[in-house]
């Protein structure tokens, strides 16, 4: 009897084992430690270090599988149900738009949250020592994030996924030689139809979460074999302070998990999900846009030939791949943004970007028109090679500006371009969004 | 206890308090979400309504000439079921063609939905209001009228029951002239009512059929937006039209509009508002097709006389199971002139179109559309087939020669 009660005290209370045997069993059979090792080093667990952000990203994914699986019972993959069926979620079912909501909202924050981890990651040089790979497969999972995101746009079936689905998939068919056979292949035919609605849906709910799930385990699985994240190399003699993972790393996940669920609720209680018209196959808004967060890429091609704009994000995020390649220096790994001086090229790249991409973009809009320029040349050439050309050996002189004025190592400059690169990004996202009005013509957001 | 503890704790306090507090909101919301979608459905109806019904239903759903109002109680209240089918089906032996995409209409179950919704909840201000702006007032006729020394020289007529006479010769003229004519005299949506037959019929028997309306037929029930004295009164004045009439009262006929038939940029204009108001719907803006062929191609246009173009108008399509209807009794000979005028006027400027006749169903799946050729059961001739997507070249698969 007593013995039942001790066993019941310790299930609840965890009362710590007192025998080895007792403790290595308590480690074995607990998930927590199956994710996290026994003792973290206190450096970081910082806040500041990783903003939580892989974390938060895992805990985004959970709750779109949760809320996924939940719609998923009321949703009907059929261009004529597929709306319908989402109305009778906002206006039959307990909660139905609370859910929906939940996932819409959870699916955009991923987006934001995959990418600063993304972000964090490289600025930390967080594929340093060994850590190419897990690099690698982190940016298959925001690519997979994206997908996600993209297919399920299209599900509601609303004017806004009709339109941004058709407009992202007009992107697909300017790759060259391959690109409309794509299109066609995942739209189902050339037209965004019911073959597309019900390919997406199968893409969305059994063949993307099966990649996440394999790709997210792994990714997992190699932060921890490569012995926790990212932490800058100490001297041998120095003592870092190690702190066990419970309840110590436990309980900053759990708060930053209760604040994010308490926050995103309450953003859905008071912005719900939105839904447009039926989507009109005849009707196409004006402006169409893609997806915010493709918004980037489509305002590219506002400025250039629809290979160029193919081309460009293409060498770089190849650029982004081969970057444990590139930058090879080791020694500065865990520190932010390198070093010192690293830190003043991110500063110079940002504020370069913030500068330039605003000027070209209204120069483009007013004066800058490149195929009267050079009236006798083929378009693919004045508004396509010439300006890729171009901006490729802006960011090459970008680099070696870094590099021969600004004193910095490979590893430093690189942080530099890339703060440009992804500012520039940010920039042209922030344009496309809310500076496009109809036909695309840049305008003061109302 | 520490920072992180304390965030845990107040953000689960937050979500503890806020959770309930939803789940007991939701009952409302999701009131509130139904009739914010009915009204979407209601203007979504409009804009529908106005495109391809207020043709023949009138702008705000007040009905023109014979074709029924719709903006009546007795539809407010008709059951959902009813009023979808008769959508989406089309009413046998009348105007109504179906409108379903299955029945070789244009909407699909969503739009009918919308529809539906309208008659039942609309308001049909709002839609007369969304047509005026489209600029698509089609020609109203005032509605059949008769003056009050009238209506006192019937209750003249009968010292008992005159009053109930012309009580009820008013509400025939507000709520039945549209399909049972000015006179009584019928149409094709409704039988005629001035008749021996009529009068020899019990006075409880109308009343009935008024109540209740005729199952299988556009007579609805009337309980629900008359009053029994109201039908009382239309039914003692269907029993003794015939006595009414010797005494020389009619009710007034609405007023046709004028215009100048041999002014030919009079004759153009009227052309296209007959075509604007009628023949849109289905041959597309401009003559650019849709359910019906591409009007506005060299095709159509030089293989056909005036005379061909006229007779296809008046007697609707020609091809077996074509679903073009007949005009003659509802458009004068001067409106369908000036149709053809304006056909005529297109002539020049036509395209040529690959397939003007192109059907919605896009010619069936390629292995049905070659044109059977006994000499070789095996492949066809592939570039046969009939019909194919309007305009959009057909899929791929048909271009590629053979």
């Amino acid at each position: 009897m007593t013995e039942n009660t001790s066993n019941w005290r310790q299930k609840i209370l965890y009362k710590p084992e007192t025998d080895d045997r007792s403790r290595m069993r308590a480690v074995a059979n607990n998930l927590i430690l199956h994710l996290h090792p026994t003792k973290v080093p206190a450096p970081a667990l910082r806040w500041t270090y990783t903003w939580g952000l892989g974390g938060l990203s895992a805990l985004t994914a959970t709750l779109l599988v949760i809320t996924g699986i939940l719609l998923m019972f009321r949703y009907d993959a059929s261009i004529e149900r597929a709306y319908t069926s989402i109305q009778y979620m906002e206006t039959q079912v307990l909660f139905g738009s609370f859910v929906r909501g939940l996932h819409h909202w959870s699916a955009n924050l991923l987006v934001i949250t995959a990418f600063l981890h993304m972000i964090r990651v490289f600025l930390t040089g967080g594929f340093k020592l060994g850590r190419g790979n897990n690099w690698l497969v982190g940016l298959f999972l925001l690519a997979l994030v994206l997908a996600f995101n993209f297919t399920g746009y299209l599900l509601p079936w609303d004017q806004l996924a009709f339109w941004a689905i058709t407009v992202g998939t007009s992107l697909l068919s300017y790759v060259p030689v391959v690109g409309t056979a794509v299109s066609n292949f995942l739209l189902g035919g050339p037209e965004v139809g019911q073959a597309t609605l019900r390919n997406f849906y199968a893409i969305h709910v059994a063949v993307l979460p099966v990649l996440l799930a394999l790709f997210m385990s792994y990714h997992f699985w190699k932060v921890r074999k490569d012995g926790g994240i990212s932490q800058p190399i100490r001297d041998k003699n120095e003592r870092v302070e190690r702190l066990t993972t419970i309840p110590h790393l436990v309980q900053i996940e759990f708060a930053a998990a209760a604040v994010l669920i308490t926050a995103l609720t309450l953003w859905v209680i008071f912005v719900p999900a939105p839904l447009e018209a039926l989507a009109d196959p005849s009707h196409p808004p004006n402006p169409a846009k893609a997806a915010w967060y493709f918004m980037g890429l489509q305002e590219l091609l506002l400025h250039m030939h629809p290979l160029a704009a193919m081309a460009l994000p293409g060498i770089i995020v190849a650029g982004f791949i081969l970057i444990p390649w590139l930058d090879k220096q080791d020694d500065n790994i865990g520190l932010y943004f390198r070093s010192r001086k690293g830190k003043q090229m991110a500063l110079v790249g940002a504020i370069w970007a913030l500068a330039l991409i605003p000027v070209l973009v209204i120069a483009d809009e007013l004066w800058l028109d490149l195929p009267a320029m050079f009236p006798t040349w083929p378009t693919l050439i004045s508004t396509g090679l010439l300006p890729l050309l171009l901006t490729l050996a802006a960011l090459i002189a970008i680099y070696l500006i870094f590099r021969e004025f600004g004193h910095a190592n490979p590893s430093e400059a690189l942080v530099g371009l890339f703060i440009f690169l992804i500012v520039s990004f940010i920039l042209l996202t922030i344009v496309g969004i809310f500076f496009r009005g109809a036909n695309m013509a840049l305008v003061w957001p109302v | 206890m520490n920072t992180n503890k304390l965030i845990s704790l107040l953000a689960l306090t937050i979500l503890i308090i806020v959770i309930p507090a939803y789940a007991w909101m939701e009952p409302t919301r999701l009131e509130q979400s139904q009739a914010d979608l009915r009204q979407e459905f209601v203007s979504d109806a409009a804009v529908i309504y106005v495109e391809n019904c207020a043709v023949c239903h009138g702008a705000a759903g007040e009905g023109i000439s014979a074709m029924p109002s719709l903006d009546n109680d007795g539809l407010h209240t008709a059951d959902y079921d009813t009023l979808f089918k008769t959508i989406a089906r089309g009413r046998y032996d009348t105007a109504m063609a179906p409108w379903h995409s299955d029945e070789g209409g244009s909407l699909n179950d969503y739009q009918i939905d919308e529809l539906v919704t309208l008659i039942r909840y609309g308001d049909w201000t709002q839609v007369g209001e969304l047509a005026a702006q489209r600029g698509l007032i089609p020609p109203t006729l005032p509605a059949a009228a008769i003056e009050p020394e009238r209506l006192a020289e019937i209750a003249a007529l009968n010292a008992e029951s005159g009053s109930q006479w012309a009580a009820g010769m008013q509400l025939y003229a507000a709520n039945c002239t549209l399909c049972h004519g000015i006179r009584g005299e019928g149409s094709d949506l409704a039988v005629p009512l001035n008749t021996p037959n009529i009068q020899a019929t019990d006075v409880v028997e109308l009343q009935r059929i008024i109540n209740q309306g005729v199952p299988g037929t556009l007579m609805a029930g009337w309980e629900n937006s008359l009053q029994p004295a109201e039908i009382e009164a239309l039914a003692e004045f269907l029993q003794n039209w015939h006595l009414i009439e010797a005494e020389g009262i009619e009710l007034t006929p609405p007023q046709p509009i004028q215009i100048d038939v041999d002014n030919p940029e009079d004759m153009l204009a009227l052309g296209e508002r007959v075509y604007n108001s009628t023949c849109i719907v289905c041959h597309g803006e401009e003559g650019s097709g849709g359910t019906g062929p591409v009007l506005n191609s060299q095709q159509i246009l030089t293989k056909n006389s005036d005379e061909q173009l006229m007779q296809t108008i008046i007697n609707g399509g020609l091809r077996p199971n074509s679903s073009m209807p007949a005009f003659g009794d509802r458009l004068t000979s001067v409106e369908m002139e000036a149709v053809v005028s304006l056909l005529r006027s297109w002539e020049p400027t036509a395209p040529w179109v690959e397939n003007p006749r192109g059907t919605a169903q896009g010619g069936g799946p390629p292995w049905l559309r070659a044109t059977p050729d006994a000499n070789n059961p095996i492949a066809p001739n592939t570039t046969q087939g009939q019909g194919q997507g309007q305009g959009k070249g057909g899929p791929p698969w048909r271009n590629s020669g053979g």
